[in-house]
């Protein structure tokens, strides 16, 4: 009797055991469902503050509730009983003591079969494997969330938090800045902490970012890397690409839909407004605005750089850009004090440069007039004959000029001496490589005037197949920076 | 007495009658232990077999080894209940006083040979019918019963079907088990051959008595079975209805009418006794395959379609017990 007890022991023990197994599969489905539930939520830009100690918390209780529900299933003794009695040729003994003790009587047959089995020694773990589909199961389980979890390390070393509501387009331009052997651009960058709570408290003051407004960041992003050299031409269009690719499929089709048009025109016009903003140097955008562009956003914008002047390449230009460098880093002591102090600036702001790096994102999301860097009103002031050199001006004291008169389509970009490169390299790949920018003069403080070749920069967007809003943002981007006077 | 003792000990009998029928009859030891089971059971067996392969031996040598009763009835087309049951004659006392007096039929024996059984009128088949399933025969408004051990052994011919009335369904199912007589072996038939020879064909001395049987019996309906293989026997006899869901192809397509309750008995009992014959305290699945066919093959009956191609009914069961799932 003791034996049969024992082994009844034995099997309950070993079916529990099995049967927690099978509530842990079960909550590990479950754990695994949530992670992928999170993730796609926070690649969706949902949970902004769920943070990960309570993914871990739930993924913890669903394993441990799966493993105590199984546990505490209730066991099918007798049909365990006999898969041990056919695993051991036992001849149904144990099922059949089982049955004479549950139902009484035949004590005799009872006894017998009590010293029959007396001697019995066996595992019941050897009649009641693991099931086949239960190892399967575990297995399919085991790739799913090694997959899961590599999945989850990829995304979280390769894109940090972003600053549209954790869209991974800040950070893709952020990895994709010049390498760390570059030391001085690295400089001007702010550290990754610094940045994303530049880009949260950019979230926070216009409040729950949408799509096309973390795309106009991103863009920003572009045209302040572009600006300030800290970005080649090459670097530009791979990015643009990237943000092409890591806009949400979803957040587009709601974009896209009749509904969405809206939103995502006026999120055009606010990005185009903040463009404006910031190359006029807080000018005000209203004031600034042409009225023939406050009607329905972007369209006009982007009729209008479908026909832009056309600005052919100037090759006297490139060759004299060939010299430029070196007539740059003499041009303009003032702005080369500025640019050691901090080579996105090329104001010279009392502000200094402790304050222009983040004083220039704030200034960028929130249309406050830029202190620290490098605006188009610089560029307008310095392109104007009249205006002479900008550097060290107050930015908003022009655009009381420039910023009344309507926004001409045109292509010519002056680009003051201290925002280019003082690398001559950099500076030759800029003007000669892919970008549509054509060198078509010099002011007489030696600012080179730069000419957009809006037919090119078309035919650059259309061969990188943005979707159709995007690329009108792209578009309206280099009408803006066309239009700087 | 410990009750393996007991076992041991009518165990040992029914080694000693499986050994004094195999002095007689040569083979055939499936048969010989699918009577003993019936025997076991209280069950009557039909043999089937063509002539000359020992069926009436068989049984002539089981009645004088259990040293019992024994009567033979040929059965034939003019054969009438009367032969078999017994009849109310005309008697008179010696004040010349006349009375009815009820002779007793060769039924009232304990081992009934009814020999080439459906060569008689159905009839007379019927007036068995009473008597195989109650162990009991009405004459006359009176009601005899029968002595225990009551048991029918009743052979058939296939092949001769002329002049043959088959019996009916309802009569097939009170034999408890169909038991099939296969032609012997080479080396079987010279056996037969060598003892052919041999005077005295049959042993002379009785092995068994009536209470050592009715003791085995008595075990035999103790010895336990599990619920699951209880389970598993109504699953086997449910496989082997066509309506059922999850039948074996072979049962939906060619089985009109599967197996009654009485065949879920048969394998109940039959799987004890086959146990105790094996010298177990309980029953096993094994106990149960031993048994499914000579319980089972005569209680199904085939479609026509199934009868129109042949299929065996042992074909079909086989599959019904590949497919059914033990627990």
């Amino acid at each position: 009797m003791d034996t049969y007890l024992a082994i009844e022991r034995e099997v309950i023990r070993r079916r529990r055991w099995l049967n927690a197994l099978r509530g842990l599969r079960w909550g590990a489905t479950v754990s695994l469902a949530i992670t992928l539930v999170y993730i796609g939520a926070v690649s969706l830009g949902w949970p902004e503050r769920v943070p990960w100690s309570l993914l871990v918390l739930l993924n913890l209780v669903s394993l441990l509730y799966g493993a105590r529900l199984g546990y505490r299933r209730s066991v099918a003794l007798q049909e365990d009983l006999y898969r041990v009695d056919r695993a051991f040729g036992l001849g149904e003994k144990l099922t059949t003591i089982y049955e004479l003790r549950r139902a009484g009587g035949a004590e005799d047959f009872l006894e017998a079969l009590y010293r029959k089995t007396q001697d019995l020694s066996l595992d019941p773990a050897r009649a009641l494997p693991v099931p086949r589909s239960e190892r399967r199961a575990w297995l399919l389980l085991g790739v799913l969330g090694v997959a899961t979890l590599a999945a989850s390390l990829l995304w979280l070393s390769g894109v940090p938090p972003l600053p549209l509501a954790g869209l991974p387009f800040g950070s893709a331009m952020t990895s994709a800045r010049p390498d760390p052997s570059n030391p001085a651009p690295r400089e001007t960058t702010t550290s990754g902490s610094e940045s994303e709570a530049q880009e949260q408290a950019a979230g926070q003051k216009s409040g729950r970012a949408s799509p096309a407004a973390a795309l106009a960041e991103a863009l920003r992003e572009l045209q302040g890397g572009l600006k300030s050299g800290e970005l080649t031409p090459e670097q530009v269009h791979a990015q643009l690409a990237r943000l092409s690719e890591q806009v949400p499929s979803s957040e587009l089709e709601r974009l896209l839909a009749p509904s969405g048009r809206e939103e995502l025109q006026r999120a055009l016009e606010e990005a185009r407004q903040q463009l404006e903003r910031a190359l006029s140097g807080g000018a005000d955008p209203q004031s600034a605005e042409p009225e023939d562009r406050s009607g329905p956003g972007s369209s006009s914008s982007t009729e209008e750089a479908a026909n832009p002047p056309q600005g052919g390449s100037a090759p006297s230009g490139k060759d004299e850009a060939q010299a430029q460098p070196s007539d740059q880093a003499n041009a303009s002591s003032s702005g080369q004090a500025e640019g050691e102090q901090n080579n996105s600036s090329a104001s010279g702001e009392s502000s200094g440069g402790e304050n222009s790096s983040e004083g220039g994102a704030e200034a960028a999301s929130a249309g406050e007039p830029s202190e620290g860097k490098p605006t188009g009103d610089d560029l307008r002031q310095s392109s104007s004959p009249s205006s002479g050199s900008g550097v060290g001006e107050e930015p908003g004291s022009k655009t009381a000029a420039s910023g009344k008169q309507p926004l001409p389509t045109q292509t010519e970009l002056p680009i003051h001496s201290a925002l280019l490169p003082k690398d001559a390299q950099v500076l030759a790949r800029l003007l000669t490589q892919g970008i549509p920018v054509d060198l078509i003069g010099q002011q007489p403080d030696g600012t080179p005037i730069l000419r957009v070749s809006l037919p090119q920069v078309e035919a650059l967007l259309e061969l990188r197949s943005l979707p159709p809003e995007l690329r009108a943002l792209v578009r309206a981007y280099f009408l803006a920076i066309g239009s700087e006077e | 007495m410990l009750l393996e003792e007991r076992l041991a000990r009518s165990q040992e009998a029914f080694q000693r009658l499986t050994r004094e029928i195999q002095r007689v009859i040569v083979g055939h030891q499936e048969t010989i232990r699918g009577v003993l089971i019936c025997l076991l059971c209280g069950g009557h067996v039909l043999l089937e077999g063509v002539p000359g392969l020992g069926k009436t031996l068989l049984v002539r040598t089981l009645g004088h080894l259990l040293g019992l009763k024994f009567a033979r009835i040929q059965f034939t087309p003019d054969l009438m209940p009367a032969d078999i049951l017994g009849t109310n004659i005309i008697m008179e006392d010696e004040s010349g006083r006349r009375y009815f007096e009820f002779t007793q039929g060769p039924i009232f024996a304990h081992i009934i040979l009814a020999d080439e059984i459906n060569r008689a009128t159905p009839k007379t088949q019927s007036a068995l019918l009473e008597a195989m399933q109650e162990k009991s025969v009405t004459v006359g408004g009176r009601t005899y019963s029968l002595e225990d051990p009551f048991m029918v052994l009743a052979t058939q011919n296939p092949i001769e079907m002329e002049g043959t009335y088959p019996l009916p369904e309802a009569q097939v199912d009170r034999f408890f088990f169909k038991l099939l007589l296969n032609y012997p072996s080479a080396d079987e038939l010279d056996e037969i051959l060598v003892r052919s020879a041999l005077e005295g064909a049959l042993p002379a001395a009785r092995i068994f008595t009536r209470e050592e049987l009715l003791e085995a019996r008595q075990l035999v309906s103790q010895i336990p079975i599990a619920e699951p293989l209880r389970h598993y026997i109504v699953r086997l006899v449910a496989a082997t209805h066509p309506q059922a869901e999850g039948t074996p192809p072979l049962v939906r397509d060619y089985v009109e009418y599967g197996a009654s309750p009485r065949a879920g008995i048969a394998l109940l009992w039959g799987a004890k006794a086959n146990a105790f014959l094996e010298g177990q305290l309980n029953v096993r699945a094994e106990d149960i395959h031993q048994v499914f066919l000579p319980a089972l093959r005569h209680r199904l009956i085939r479609n026509f379609r199934g009868e129109a191609e042949g299929i065996a009914v042992e074909e079909i069961l086989q599959q019904v017990l590949e497919r059914t799932p033990e627990v």
